[in-house]
Protein backbone atom coordinates (compact mmCIF):
# COMPACT_ATOMS: atom_id res chain seq x y z
CA UNK A 1 0.00 0.00 0.00
CA UNK A 2 1.45 3.31 -1.01
CA UNK A 3 1.58 5.95 1.26
CA UNK A 4 -1.93 8.74 0.96
CA UNK A 5 0.58 11.97 0.97
CA UNK A 6 3.32 11.38 -1.42
CA UNK A 7 2.38 8.10 -3.12
CA UNK A 8 5.56 7.10 -3.07
CA UNK A 9 6.43 5.39 -0.33
CA UNK A 10 4.69 1.97 1.50
CA UNK A 11 2.79 3.52 4.09
CA UNK A 12 3.65 1.93 7.57
CA UNK A 13 1.31 4.43 9.80
CA UNK A 14 -2.45 4.28 10.09
CA UNK A 15 -3.21 8.05 10.91
CA UNK A 16 -6.73 8.85 12.23
CA UNK A 17 -8.39 12.44 13.13
CA UNK A 18 -11.55 13.80 13.68
CA UNK A 19 -12.11 17.36 13.17
CA UNK A 20 -15.50 18.89 13.29
CA UNK A 21 -17.01 15.12 14.08
CA UNK A 22 -15.20 14.45 11.10
CA UNK A 23 -13.00 11.74 10.43
CA UNK A 24 -10.20 11.48 8.89
CA UNK A 25 -8.11 8.47 7.72
CA UNK A 26 -4.70 8.26 6.22
CA UNK A 27 -2.40 5.76 5.88
CA UNK A 28 1.04 7.37 5.22
CA UNK A 29 5.04 6.44 5.03
CA UNK A 30 7.18 7.38 7.95
CA UNK A 31 8.63 10.11 6.27
CA UNK A 32 5.22 11.90 5.84
CA UNK A 33 3.67 10.59 9.35
CA UNK A 34 6.49 12.87 10.96
CA UNK A 35 5.95 16.06 8.64
CA UNK A 36 2.00 15.57 9.37
CA UNK A 37 2.86 15.01 13.59
CA UNK A 38 3.72 18.59 13.43
CA UNK A 39 0.51 19.21 12.22
CA UNK A 40 -1.24 17.23 13.89
CA UNK A 41 -0.87 18.40 17.14
CA UNK A 42 -2.83 15.18 19.04
CA UNK A 43 -3.50 11.68 18.04
CA UNK A 44 -6.46 10.47 17.05
CA UNK A 45 -7.22 8.52 20.09
CA UNK A 46 -6.53 11.59 22.13
CA UNK A 47 -8.69 14.00 20.21
CA UNK A 48 -11.33 11.35 19.82
CA UNK A 49 -11.02 10.77 23.98
CA UNK A 50 -11.41 14.28 24.34
CA UNK A 51 -13.97 14.89 22.53
CA UNK A 52 -16.15 12.57 23.80
CA UNK A 53 -14.60 13.59 27.58
CA UNK A 54 -15.91 17.41 26.60
CA UNK A 55 -19.03 16.46 26.23
CA UNK A 56 -20.05 13.32 29.04
CA UNK A 57 -18.59 15.16 31.89
CA UNK A 58 -18.04 13.24 34.63
CA UNK A 59 -20.68 10.65 33.10
CA UNK A 60 -17.69 9.34 31.43
CA UNK A 61 -16.99 6.04 33.34
CA UNK A 62 -14.14 5.41 34.26
CA UNK A 63 -11.43 2.36 33.59
CA UNK A 64 -12.02 0.63 36.75
CA UNK A 65 -15.49 0.07 35.93
CA UNK A 66 -15.58 0.13 31.70
CA UNK A 67 -16.25 -3.40 31.92
CA UNK A 68 -19.86 -2.82 33.04
CA UNK A 69 -19.90 -1.33 29.28
CA UNK A 70 -19.66 -4.19 27.09
CA UNK A 71 -21.83 -5.03 24.64
CA UNK A 72 -23.30 -8.31 24.96
CA UNK A 73 -23.66 -9.57 20.92
CA UNK A 74 -20.02 -8.16 20.06
CA UNK A 75 -18.01 -7.79 23.45
CA UNK A 76 -17.11 -3.92 22.51
CA UNK A 77 -16.76 -1.86 25.64
CA UNK A 78 -16.97 1.46 25.43
CA UNK A 79 -13.48 2.08 26.05
CA UNK A 80 -12.87 0.60 22.54
CA UNK A 81 -15.87 2.97 20.67
CA UNK A 82 -13.79 5.94 22.80
CA UNK A 83 -10.36 4.50 21.02
CA UNK A 84 -11.84 3.97 17.35
CA UNK A 85 -14.62 5.71 16.60
CA UNK A 86 -16.42 2.87 15.78
CA UNK A 87 -19.24 -0.06 16.83
CA UNK A 88 -18.72 -3.63 16.95
CA UNK A 89 -22.44 -3.85 16.02
CA UNK A 90 -26.27 -2.95 15.83
CA UNK A 91 -26.32 -4.08 19.75
CA UNK A 92 -24.15 -1.57 20.68
CA UNK A 93 -26.29 1.04 19.95
CA UNK A 94 -28.75 -0.12 22.44
CA UNK A 95 -25.46 -1.12 25.14
CA UNK A 96 -24.03 2.53 24.85
CA UNK A 97 -27.69 4.23 24.22
CA UNK A 98 -27.40 6.67 27.12
CA UNK A 99 -23.89 7.84 26.88
CA UNK A 100 -24.44 8.78 23.06
CA UNK A 101 -27.12 10.39 23.38
CA UNK A 102 -24.78 13.73 24.12
CA UNK A 103 -22.11 12.41 21.59
CA UNK A 104 -24.74 12.38 18.95
CA UNK A 105 -25.97 15.51 20.05
CA UNK A 106 -23.08 17.38 19.67
CA UNK A 107 -22.04 15.92 16.66
CA UNK A 108 -25.57 16.35 14.67
CA UNK A 109 -27.30 18.80 17.21
CA UNK A 110 -29.91 16.40 17.27
CA UNK A 111 -30.51 12.45 18.40
CA UNK A 112 -33.49 11.88 16.77
CA UNK A 113 -34.15 10.57 13.12
CA UNK A 114 -36.47 12.60 11.28
CA UNK A 115 -35.77 11.09 7.99
CA UNK A 116 -36.27 8.49 5.88
CA UNK A 117 -37.81 4.89 7.52
CA UNK A 118 -37.19 2.07 5.95
CA UNK A 119 -40.37 0.65 3.12
CA UNK A 120 -41.07 -2.56 5.05
CA UNK A 121 -40.83 -2.20 8.21
CA UNK A 122 -41.78 1.32 8.00
CA UNK A 123 -45.25 1.44 9.19
CA UNK A 124 -44.46 0.53 12.35
CA UNK A 125 -41.64 3.20 13.13
CA UNK A 126 -44.06 5.81 11.02
CA UNK A 127 -47.03 5.02 13.87
CA UNK A 128 -44.93 5.76 16.56
CA UNK A 129 -43.36 8.33 15.42
CA UNK A 130 -47.16 10.12 14.41
CA UNK A 131 -47.66 9.42 18.42
CA UNK A 132 -44.81 10.95 20.04
CA UNK A 133 -45.58 13.78 17.36
CA UNK A 134 -49.11 13.85 18.87
CA UNK A 135 -47.96 13.34 22.40
CA UNK A 136 -45.82 16.82 22.04
CA UNK A 137 -48.49 18.61 20.85
CA UNK A 138 -51.04 17.61 23.47
CA UNK A 139 -48.50 18.41 25.88
CA UNK A 140 -48.17 21.94 24.37
CA UNK A 141 -51.47 22.76 23.66
CA UNK A 142 -52.14 22.18 27.17
CA UNK A 143 -49.81 24.17 28.67
CA UNK A 144 -50.90 27.02 26.39
CA UNK A 145 -54.32 26.46 27.50
CA UNK A 146 -56.14 25.37 24.24
CA UNK A 147 -58.15 22.57 25.45
CA UNK A 148 -60.52 22.53 22.44
CA UNK A 149 -57.25 21.45 20.56
CA UNK A 150 -56.26 19.37 23.39
CA UNK A 151 -58.85 17.44 23.44
CA UNK A 152 -59.32 16.74 19.52
CA UNK A 153 -55.17 15.52 19.87
CA UNK A 154 -56.45 13.39 22.46
CA UNK A 155 -59.15 11.75 20.54
CA UNK A 156 -56.78 11.08 17.51
CA UNK A 157 -54.07 9.39 20.04
CA UNK A 158 -56.46 6.93 20.90
CA UNK A 159 -57.54 6.35 17.91
CA UNK A 160 -54.16 5.25 16.33
CA UNK A 161 -52.88 3.82 19.80
CA UNK A 162 -56.19 1.80 19.68
CA UNK A 163 -55.50 1.07 15.66
CA UNK A 164 -52.14 -0.09 16.81
CA UNK A 165 -53.83 -2.74 19.37
CA UNK A 166 -56.09 -4.21 16.46
CA UNK B 1 -20.41 2.24 -22.87
CA UNK B 2 -20.11 6.03 -22.80
CA UNK B 3 -19.10 6.92 -19.16
CA UNK B 4 -20.99 9.91 -17.30
CA UNK B 5 -17.53 11.58 -17.18
CA UNK B 6 -17.11 11.74 -20.90
CA UNK B 7 -20.03 13.69 -21.09
CA UNK B 8 -19.09 17.36 -23.44
CA UNK B 9 -21.89 19.24 -20.56
CA UNK B 10 -19.67 18.98 -17.36
CA UNK B 11 -18.10 21.59 -18.86
CA UNK B 12 -20.62 24.05 -19.20
CA UNK B 13 -21.56 24.81 -15.01
CA UNK B 14 -19.51 25.93 -12.08
CA UNK B 15 -20.80 22.49 -10.82
CA UNK B 16 -19.09 19.30 -12.25
CA UNK B 17 -21.06 16.78 -10.40
CA UNK B 18 -23.84 15.94 -7.43
CA UNK B 19 -23.70 12.99 -5.99
CA UNK B 20 -25.33 11.25 -2.87
CA UNK B 21 -24.11 8.51 -0.79
CA UNK B 22 -25.95 6.53 1.47
CA UNK B 23 -24.89 4.27 4.34
CA UNK B 24 -26.09 1.19 5.20
CA UNK B 25 -25.93 -2.07 7.34
CA UNK B 26 -27.35 -5.30 7.36
CA UNK B 27 -29.26 -5.83 10.94
CA UNK B 28 -28.11 -9.73 11.40
CA UNK B 29 -24.10 -8.60 10.80
CA UNK B 30 -21.76 -7.40 12.78
CA UNK B 31 -20.57 -4.22 11.51
CA UNK B 32 -17.58 -4.45 8.54
CA UNK B 33 -15.09 -3.74 11.06
CA UNK B 34 -15.12 -7.24 13.06
CA UNK B 35 -16.57 -9.14 10.49
CA UNK B 36 -15.71 -12.90 9.83
CA UNK B 37 -14.70 -14.19 6.80
CA UNK B 38 -17.50 -16.46 6.26
CA UNK B 39 -20.08 -13.72 6.68
CA UNK B 40 -18.34 -11.38 4.72
CA UNK B 41 -19.03 -13.88 2.11
CA UNK B 42 -22.69 -14.52 2.90
CA UNK B 43 -23.08 -10.48 2.94
CA UNK B 44 -21.05 -10.25 -0.30
CA UNK B 45 -23.79 -12.58 -2.01
CA UNK B 46 -26.73 -11.37 -0.25
CA UNK B 47 -26.17 -7.75 -1.70
CA UNK B 48 -25.00 -9.20 -5.05
CA UNK B 49 -28.32 -10.61 -5.14
CA UNK B 50 -30.56 -8.13 -4.10
CA UNK B 51 -29.55 -5.64 -7.10
CA UNK B 52 -28.46 -8.52 -9.85
CA UNK B 53 -31.90 -10.88 -10.05
CA UNK B 54 -34.40 -12.07 -12.61
CA UNK B 55 -36.99 -9.80 -11.30
CA UNK B 56 -35.37 -6.40 -11.78
CA UNK B 57 -33.93 -4.65 -15.14
CA UNK B 58 -31.90 -2.25 -13.50
CA UNK B 59 -29.49 -5.20 -11.94
CA UNK B 60 -28.55 -5.47 -16.04
CA UNK B 61 -26.78 -2.36 -16.14
CA UNK B 62 -24.61 -3.27 -13.09
CA UNK B 63 -21.28 -5.30 -13.20
CA UNK B 64 -19.95 -7.13 -10.02
CA UNK B 65 -16.15 -7.20 -9.40
CA UNK B 66 -14.09 -8.31 -6.17
CA UNK B 67 -11.63 -5.89 -5.39
CA UNK B 68 -9.17 -8.73 -4.47
CA UNK B 69 -9.36 -9.97 -8.29
CA UNK B 70 -7.91 -6.49 -9.87
CA UNK B 71 -4.70 -4.66 -10.61
CA UNK B 72 -3.41 -2.06 -8.52
CA UNK B 73 -3.46 0.07 -11.23
CA UNK B 74 -7.12 -0.49 -12.34
CA UNK B 75 -8.19 0.25 -8.79
CA UNK B 76 -6.12 3.53 -8.61
CA UNK B 77 -8.19 4.34 -11.41
CA UNK B 78 -11.29 3.87 -9.89
CA UNK B 79 -10.83 6.05 -7.10
CA UNK B 80 -9.06 9.11 -9.37
CA UNK B 81 -12.85 8.82 -11.40
CA UNK B 82 -14.22 8.66 -8.01
CA UNK B 83 -16.49 5.34 -9.11
CA UNK B 84 -15.11 3.74 -5.65
CA UNK B 85 -14.09 5.29 -2.75
CA UNK B 86 -10.18 5.01 -1.48
CA UNK B 87 -10.93 2.97 1.73
CA UNK B 88 -12.91 0.43 -0.35
CA UNK B 89 -9.82 -0.94 -2.37
CA UNK B 90 -7.54 -0.45 0.54
CA UNK B 91 -9.59 -3.55 2.50
CA UNK B 92 -9.66 -7.22 1.76
CA UNK B 93 -12.67 -8.94 0.88
CA UNK B 94 -14.49 -5.91 -0.51
CA UNK B 95 -17.01 -5.96 -3.34
CA UNK B 96 -18.82 -3.57 -5.21
CA UNK B 97 -21.39 -3.40 -8.07
CA UNK B 98 -20.79 -0.75 -10.66
CA UNK B 99 -23.33 0.82 -12.94
CA UNK B 100 -22.11 0.53 -16.71
CA UNK B 101 -21.87 4.49 -17.33
CA UNK B 102 -19.93 4.47 -13.50
CA UNK B 103 -22.73 6.88 -12.67
CA UNK B 104 -23.64 4.50 -9.54
CA UNK B 105 -22.00 2.29 -7.57
CA UNK B 106 -22.71 -0.07 -4.82
CA UNK B 107 -19.80 -0.65 -2.47
CA UNK B 108 -19.82 -4.09 -0.40
CA UNK B 109 -18.03 -4.44 2.96
CA UNK B 110 -16.09 -1.10 3.31
CA UNK B 111 -16.86 1.09 6.45
CA UNK B 112 -20.58 -0.09 6.09
CA UNK B 113 -21.76 -3.34 4.80
CA UNK B 114 -23.14 -1.31 1.77
CA UNK B 115 -22.73 2.20 0.34
CA UNK B 116 -24.48 2.94 -1.65
CA UNK B 117 -23.39 6.32 -4.52
CA UNK B 118 -24.99 7.98 -6.93
CA UNK B 119 -23.42 10.60 -9.01
CA UNK B 120 -25.35 13.12 -11.61
CA UNK B 121 -24.08 15.39 -14.34
CA UNK B 122 -23.89 19.59 -13.25
CA UNK B 123 -26.14 20.99 -11.04
CA UNK B 124 -28.62 18.10 -10.24
CA UNK B 125 -28.49 16.44 -6.95
CA UNK B 126 -32.38 15.68 -7.13
CA UNK B 127 -31.29 12.98 -10.04
CA UNK B 128 -28.66 11.54 -8.00
CA UNK B 129 -30.74 11.01 -4.99
CA UNK B 130 -34.08 9.29 -6.92
CA UNK B 131 -31.14 7.01 -8.30
CA UNK B 132 -29.95 6.35 -4.76
CA UNK B 133 -32.84 6.25 -3.25
CA UNK B 134 -34.29 3.62 -5.70
CA UNK B 135 -31.31 1.26 -5.48
CA UNK B 136 -31.83 1.54 -1.28
CA UNK B 137 -35.59 0.51 -1.46
CA UNK B 138 -34.44 -2.51 -4.36
CA UNK B 139 -31.80 -3.17 -1.79
CA UNK B 140 -34.45 -3.29 1.12
CA UNK B 141 -36.95 -5.81 -0.46
CA UNK B 142 -34.54 -8.59 0.29
CA UNK B 143 -32.30 -7.55 2.88
CA UNK B 144 -33.04 -5.97 6.65
CA UNK B 145 -31.35 -3.03 7.13
CA UNK B 146 -29.96 -1.73 10.81
CA UNK B 147 -32.46 0.44 12.02
CA UNK B 148 -33.46 2.27 14.89
CA UNK B 149 -36.90 4.25 15.72
CA UNK B 150 -34.49 7.01 17.55
CA UNK B 151 -31.20 6.88 15.47
CA UNK B 152 -32.35 5.98 12.16
CA UNK B 153 -29.94 3.97 10.46
CA UNK B 154 -26.95 2.39 12.23
CA UNK B 155 -23.45 2.83 11.00
CA UNK B 156 -19.90 1.73 11.93
CA UNK B 157 -19.62 5.35 12.93
CA UNK B 158 -22.02 7.88 15.06
CA UNK B 159 -21.13 10.46 12.10
CA UNK B 160 -22.86 8.47 9.74
CA UNK B 161 -25.81 7.75 11.71
CA UNK B 162 -29.33 8.63 11.15
CA UNK B 163 -29.60 9.56 7.43
CA UNK B 164 -26.43 7.65 6.07
CA UNK B 165 -26.70 10.41 3.53
CA UNK B 166 -23.56 12.15 2.71
CA UNK B 167 -24.38 15.03 -0.36
CA UNK B 168 -22.24 16.48 -2.00
CA UNK B 169 -21.32 18.53 -5.36
CA UNK B 170 -18.18 18.80 -6.78
CA UNK B 171 -17.81 22.50 -7.98
CA UNK B 172 -14.85 24.54 -10.30
CA UNK B 173 -14.52 27.69 -8.26
CA UNK B 174 -10.93 28.90 -9.42
CA UNK B 175 -11.40 32.68 -9.08
CA UNK B 176 -12.76 31.91 -5.42
CA UNK B 177 -9.83 30.49 -5.02
CA UNK B 178 -7.39 33.42 -6.20
CA UNK B 179 -9.66 35.82 -4.58
CA UNK B 180 -8.35 34.11 -1.32
CA UNK B 181 -11.91 33.74 0.50
CA UNK B 182 -11.73 29.88 0.81
CA UNK B 183 -10.81 29.90 4.74
CA UNK B 184 -13.65 32.38 5.05
CA UNK B 185 -16.26 30.23 2.90
CA UNK B 186 -14.53 26.91 4.77
CA UNK B 187 -15.35 28.79 7.86
CA UNK B 188 -18.76 30.00 7.21
CA UNK B 189 -20.34 26.48 5.50
CA UNK B 190 -19.10 24.83 8.88
CA UNK B 191 -21.36 26.50 11.05
CA UNK B 192 -24.47 24.74 8.57
CA UNK B 193 -22.84 21.31 9.43
CA UNK B 194 -20.98 21.46 5.84
CA UNK B 195 -17.39 21.02 4.91
CA UNK B 196 -15.13 21.55 1.93
CA UNK B 197 -12.41 19.54 0.81
CA UNK B 198 -10.47 19.20 -1.96
CA UNK B 199 -10.75 17.16 -5.26
CA UNK B 200 -10.22 13.63 -4.20
CA UNK B 201 -11.89 14.41 -0.61
CA UNK B 202 -10.64 14.32 3.19
CA UNK B 203 -7.00 15.48 4.05
CA UNK B 204 -5.91 15.74 0.27
CA UNK B 205 -5.17 18.83 -1.22
CA UNK B 206 -7.31 20.50 -3.41
CA UNK B 207 -6.04 20.55 -7.36
CA UNK B 208 -7.59 22.51 -10.31
CA UNK B 209 -9.78 24.45 -8.52
CA UNK B 210 -11.87 21.69 -7.88
CA UNK B 211 -14.08 21.07 -4.68
CA UNK B 212 -16.27 18.98 -3.01
CA UNK B 213 -18.93 20.26 -0.51
CA UNK B 214 -20.57 18.17 1.71
CA UNK B 215 -22.99 17.76 4.73
CA UNK B 216 -21.76 16.77 8.23
CA UNK B 217 -25.01 16.32 9.65
CA UNK B 218 -26.77 13.11 9.29
CA UNK B 219 -29.04 12.61 12.16
CA UNK B 220 -32.30 15.28 13.09
CA UNK B 221 -33.05 16.51 9.95
CA UNK B 222 -34.67 14.89 6.76
CA UNK B 223 -32.46 13.64 3.48
CA UNK B 224 -34.61 16.68 1.88
CA UNK B 225 -33.75 18.88 4.17
CA UNK B 226 -30.26 18.11 4.16
CA UNK B 227 -29.92 18.28 0.39
CA UNK B 228 -32.03 21.61 -0.04
CA UNK B 229 -29.37 23.34 3.10
CA UNK B 230 -26.87 22.05 1.05
CA UNK B 231 -28.33 23.36 -2.31
CA UNK B 232 -28.32 26.95 -1.13
CA UNK B 233 -25.51 27.43 0.01
CA UNK B 234 -23.85 25.86 -2.93
CA UNK B 235 -25.67 27.83 -5.21
CA UNK B 236 -24.09 30.87 -2.68
CA UNK B 237 -20.94 29.46 -3.91
CA UNK B 238 -21.09 29.42 -7.40
CA UNK B 239 -23.13 33.28 -7.24
CA UNK B 240 -19.82 34.84 -5.86
CA UNK B 241 -17.49 32.40 -8.55
CA UNK B 242 -19.56 34.08 -11.40
CA UNK B 243 -19.68 37.76 -9.78
CA UNK B 244 -15.86 37.61 -9.42
CA UNK B 245 -15.44 36.37 -12.81
CA UNK B 246 -17.46 39.07 -14.62
CA UNK B 247 -15.36 41.69 -12.50
CA UNK B 248 -12.13 40.41 -13.39
CA UNK B 249 -13.56 40.28 -17.38
CA UNK B 250 -14.70 43.66 -16.92
CA UNK B 251 -11.67 45.10 -15.32
CA UNK B 252 -8.98 43.02 -15.86
CA UNK B 253 -9.86 41.53 -19.18
CA UNK B 254 -5.81 41.97 -21.14
CA UNK B 255 -4.59 39.97 -17.87
CA UNK B 256 -7.16 37.35 -17.17
CA UNK B 257 -7.13 36.69 -20.65
CA UNK B 258 -3.30 36.80 -21.33
CA UNK B 259 -2.89 34.16 -18.30
CA UNK B 260 -5.84 31.48 -19.71
CA UNK B 261 -3.99 31.88 -22.95
CA UNK B 262 -0.38 30.79 -21.70
CA UNK B 263 -1.77 28.32 -19.57
CA UNK B 264 -2.75 27.25 -23.02
CA UNK B 265 0.44 27.43 -24.78
CA UNK B 266 2.13 25.26 -21.78
CA UNK B 267 -0.35 22.79 -22.38
CA UNK B 268 0.30 22.62 -25.90
CA UNK B 269 3.87 22.29 -25.92
CA UNK B 270 5.29 21.41 -22.56
CA UNK B 271 7.62 18.18 -22.64
CA UNK B 272 6.92 17.14 -18.96
CA UNK B 273 4.55 17.88 -16.77
CA UNK B 274 3.64 17.32 -12.99
CA UNK B 275 -0.06 16.52 -11.89
CA UNK B 276 -0.21 19.05 -10.01
CA UNK B 277 1.15 21.36 -12.45
CA UNK B 278 -1.61 19.48 -15.58
CA UNK B 279 -4.40 20.36 -13.02
CA UNK B 280 -3.71 23.71 -12.20
CA UNK B 281 -3.24 24.66 -16.04
CA UNK B 282 -6.29 23.10 -17.18
CA UNK B 283 -8.76 24.87 -14.38
CA UNK B 284 -7.15 27.60 -16.24
CA UNK B 285 -8.64 26.10 -19.32
CA UNK B 286 -12.23 25.23 -18.25
CA UNK B 287 -12.39 28.47 -16.94
CA UNK B 288 -11.27 30.05 -20.28
CA UNK B 289 -13.96 28.16 -22.26
CA UNK B 290 -16.70 28.45 -19.57
CA UNK B 291 -16.14 32.30 -19.77
CA UNK B 292 -15.50 32.56 -23.59
CA UNK B 293 -12.26 34.04 -23.28
CA UNK B 294 -10.80 30.53 -25.29
CA UNK B 295 -12.75 30.74 -28.46
CA UNK B 296 -11.20 27.96 -30.80
CA UNK B 297 -12.66 24.29 -31.31
CA UNK B 298 -12.91 22.84 -27.49
CA UNK B 299 -10.64 19.62 -27.33
CA UNK B 300 -13.48 16.33 -28.11
CA UNK B 301 -12.99 15.17 -24.64
CA UNK B 302 -14.14 17.58 -21.64
CA UNK B 303 -11.71 19.13 -19.13
CA UNK B 304 -12.52 17.32 -16.55
CA UNK B 305 -12.35 14.21 -17.89
CA UNK B 306 -8.85 15.03 -19.39
CA UNK B 307 -7.87 16.35 -15.64
CA UNK B 308 -9.17 13.04 -14.20
CA UNK B 309 -7.04 11.28 -17.14
CA UNK B 310 -3.77 12.91 -16.53
CA UNK B 311 -3.71 11.35 -12.80
CA UNK B 312 -1.43 8.63 -12.18
CA UNK B 313 -3.71 5.72 -12.14
CA UNK B 314 -5.35 6.55 -14.97
CA UNK B 315 -2.19 7.72 -17.21
CA UNK B 316 -0.64 4.10 -16.73
CA UNK B 317 -3.97 2.58 -17.51
CA UNK B 318 -4.03 4.76 -20.81
CA UNK B 319 -0.16 3.77 -21.59
CA UNK B 320 -0.96 0.10 -21.03
CA UNK B 321 2.88 -0.17 -19.05
CA UNK B 322 4.10 0.75 -16.02
CA UNK B 323 6.18 4.00 -15.06
CA UNK B 324 7.76 5.74 -12.65
CA UNK B 325 7.18 8.92 -11.64
CA UNK B 326 9.53 10.83 -14.47
CA UNK B 327 8.41 8.94 -17.11
CA UNK B 328 4.85 9.99 -16.39
CA UNK B 329 5.65 13.30 -16.48
CA UNK B 330 6.71 12.73 -20.08
CA UNK B 331 3.55 10.67 -20.85
CA UNK B 332 1.20 13.00 -19.02
CA UNK B 333 2.98 15.91 -21.26
CA UNK B 334 2.68 13.92 -24.91
CA UNK B 335 -1.18 13.06 -23.92
CA UNK B 336 -2.06 17.13 -23.16
CA UNK B 337 -0.42 17.90 -26.44
CA UNK B 338 -2.41 15.99 -27.93
CA UNK B 339 -6.10 16.49 -26.33
CA UNK B 340 -5.51 20.28 -26.63
CA UNK B 341 -3.01 21.02 -29.85
CA UNK B 342 -5.96 20.92 -32.08
CA UNK B 343 -6.62 24.34 -33.70
ZN1 LIG C 1 4.76 9.55 2.14
ZN1 LIG D 1 -21.94 -4.64 19.60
Amino acid sequence: MLCDKCKKNTATVFYKQVINGEVTEMNLCADCANSMGTKMSMSFDNIFQGFLDGFLGNEVPNKSNSHVFKCPSCSTTFEDFRNTGRFGCVDCYNTFREQILPLLKNVHGSNIHTGKLPQKSGEEFLLKRKLEDLKLSLRKAIENEEYEEAAHIRDEIRELEGGGQK
Amino acid sequence: MKKWYEDERIDKDVVISSRIRLARNIKKYPFSTILQKSDIDKLINEVKDSIINDSNVIGNSFEFIKFDDLSNIDKYSMVENHTVSNDIIKKNDSAALIKNDDSASILINEEDHIRIQSVSIGNDINSAWEFANNIDNLIEERIEYAFDKDFGYLTSCITNTGTGLRASFMIHIPMIEMSGNLANISRAIGKFGMTMRGIYGEGSESLGGIYQISNQITLGKSEKEIIEALKSVTNQIIEQEKELRNNVIKNNSAKFEDKIYRSYGILCSCRQISSKEAMKLLSDIRLGFMTGILKFNKPEKNIYNIMMNVQPGNLIKLCGKNLNESERDIERAKYLNEQLRKF
